[in-house]
């Protein structure tokens, strides 16, 4: 239990996907102009995690090591990943539409998202069992929505302070982001 | 080499893919979600820019929008009075122009650049709204149209007209009745009114007659002449201006040739547009 505690925060903190692997940055520039679209954001990148991470897990233990296609783990996650949030997609349209609307546009754009896609290897790479690969998806999740409705909140100040010309927009945003990872690269080594 | 290995992998991929294809398939099938047959035809005649200037974020979200009555049928700039008048055909009697009358805008104002006295010499941004935040305006008359255009500008129909006596005209062939104009106007002068209407009272001056003649050649000075003259007792008194019920004006004309100051306007048969 301490060891699943310890893994979520670390992966939420530590190692945090976008600002200490640097996966997932795509969105985290471009969806963090608000923090409402951010947070729709976050939620939908945590929640394809999580079911990605779950199936992935399934599929590489009970598909790809008895035929011995280790080596096609790409080919099948990418595979499994984007029918996955197809499915879903379409199951969330006709039972909940209030939450198809709230995450929009970002549920297929997250589909093809390195940080999916990482998260996915990173599970194998690093052995996790089941219950630990789910805990691992969750606090990679909740790292994401940490640091890009961070940024977020951050950029809805820069547009109202004075910014020499030249920065404005990306230069600053990029900066920012650099000052945030390098924020967080004082945890490193705490767990 | 084992030629085993690649057949594996074409093998086991394959049917993944397979498999997932037929799960695709089969839950479109039973969670498919029954839409407005109307979005599509909407969609359809849309310019198809996605360049959300309606708001909106891509052309299909305002059909939608549209359909559901959320959106105005004139949102959509690209698309101008042709799109609106598709959509109208699609959307039938959910149309906002859908009243009995079609409804066009006209200035309440024929504070001309000849009529109405000019306070100061305004050199400032030319829109209405910065003019009227400088020490409330240039002209005399605080209630006249300022002659800058805003609601020229707010028009995406090209329906409006600054003309050269610094006070817009509206052609009422063009206008859609959207009210952007109406909106536009810091001095709330713009009205909407019945496209058939003919008497307009060209004046919105809460003014005692003494201060409208210091500002205005055809203000109204409040004289209830017109308000005696009219047999369906259109016009009444608002404060110290006479005021138009358009519901009620039959068009007679018994109230402009009264009038001392050549404040009512009666549009003559020629200009007048018959729907």
């Amino acid at each position: 239990m301490e060891n699943l505690l310890l893994l979520f925060a670390g992966t939420v903190l530590v190692n945090n996907f976008v600002l200490a692997r640097f996966l997932g940055v795509c969105p985290y520039l471009g969806v963090s102009r608000q923090v409402d679209t951010a947070f729709g954001m976050g939620l939908a990148t945590t929640f394809v995690m999580v079911i990605a991470s779950v199936f992935t897990y399934l599929i590489y233990h009970f598909l790809l090591i008895p035929f011995g296609l280790e080596y096609l783990e790409i080919v099948a996650f990418i595979l499994v990943i984007s029918s996955l949030v197809q499915v879903v997609e379409l199951f969330m349209q006709k039972v909940s539409p209030t939450l198809y609307r709230a995450l929009g546009i970002f549920l297929p754009l997250i589909t093809t998202n390195c940080a999916i896609m990482g998260l996915a290897l990173l599970v194998i790479q690093e052995g996790y069992q089941f219950i630990e690969a789910l805990v691992f998806a969750l606090g990679a999740g909740v790292g994401f929505t940490l640091a890009i409705v961070l940024i977020a909140g951050i950029r809805e100040h820069l547009d109202i302070a004075d910014i020499p010309y030249a920065l404005r927009g990306g230069a600053i945003t990029l900066i920012i982001a650099g000052l945030m990872a390098l924020a967080f690269s004082g945890l490193a080594g705490v767990v | 080499m084992d030629v085993n290995i690649y057949l594996m992998g074409t093998v086991a991929m394959g049917a993944l893919g397979a498999i997932f294809a037929t799960i695709l398939v089969i839950v479109s099938r039973v969670f498919a979600v029954e839409t407005d047959p109307r979005v599509e035809q909407v969609e359809e005649i849309l310019p198809g820019a996605n360049c959300g200037a309606c708001g909106e974020a891509g052309c299909s979200s305002f059909a939608v929008g549209v359909v559901e009555g959320r959106i105005p049928l004139d949102a959509c700039p690209v698309g101008g009075r042709a799109l609106v008048e598709n959509l109208t055909e699609i959307l039938g009697e959910t149309s906002m122009i859908g009243s009995d009358e079609r409804k066009v805008a006209h200035v309440l104002c024929n504070g001309t650049k000849e009529n109405a006295v000019e306070l100061s010499e305004y050199e400032g941004i030319k829109t209405c709204v910065a003019a009227q935040n400088v020490g409330g305006g240039h002209k005399a008359c605080s209630f006249g149209c300022l002659g800058h255009g805003d609601c020229v500008l707010a028009c995406p129909f090209d329906a409006a007209e600054m003309g050269e006596d610094g006070i817009p005209r509206f052609n009422p062939a063009r206008c859609t009745g959207c009210g952007r104009c109406v909106e536009a106007c810091p001095r709330d002068i713009v009205i909407m009114t019945g496209v058939s209407r003919r008497n307009h009272i060209r004046c919105s001056a809460q003014l005692p007659a003494k201060e409208i003649r210091k500002v205005c050649k055809v203000g109204c000075i409040g004289c209830r002449q017109c308000v005696k003259a009219c047999p369906e007792e259109a016009i009444a008194m608002d404060g110290k201006l006479a005021k138009m019920h358009y519901e009620k004006c039959t068009h007679q004309n018994e109230c402009a040739p009264v009038c001392p100051m050549n404040t009512i306007e009666f549009i003559p048969e020629e200009e007048w547009v018959k729907e």
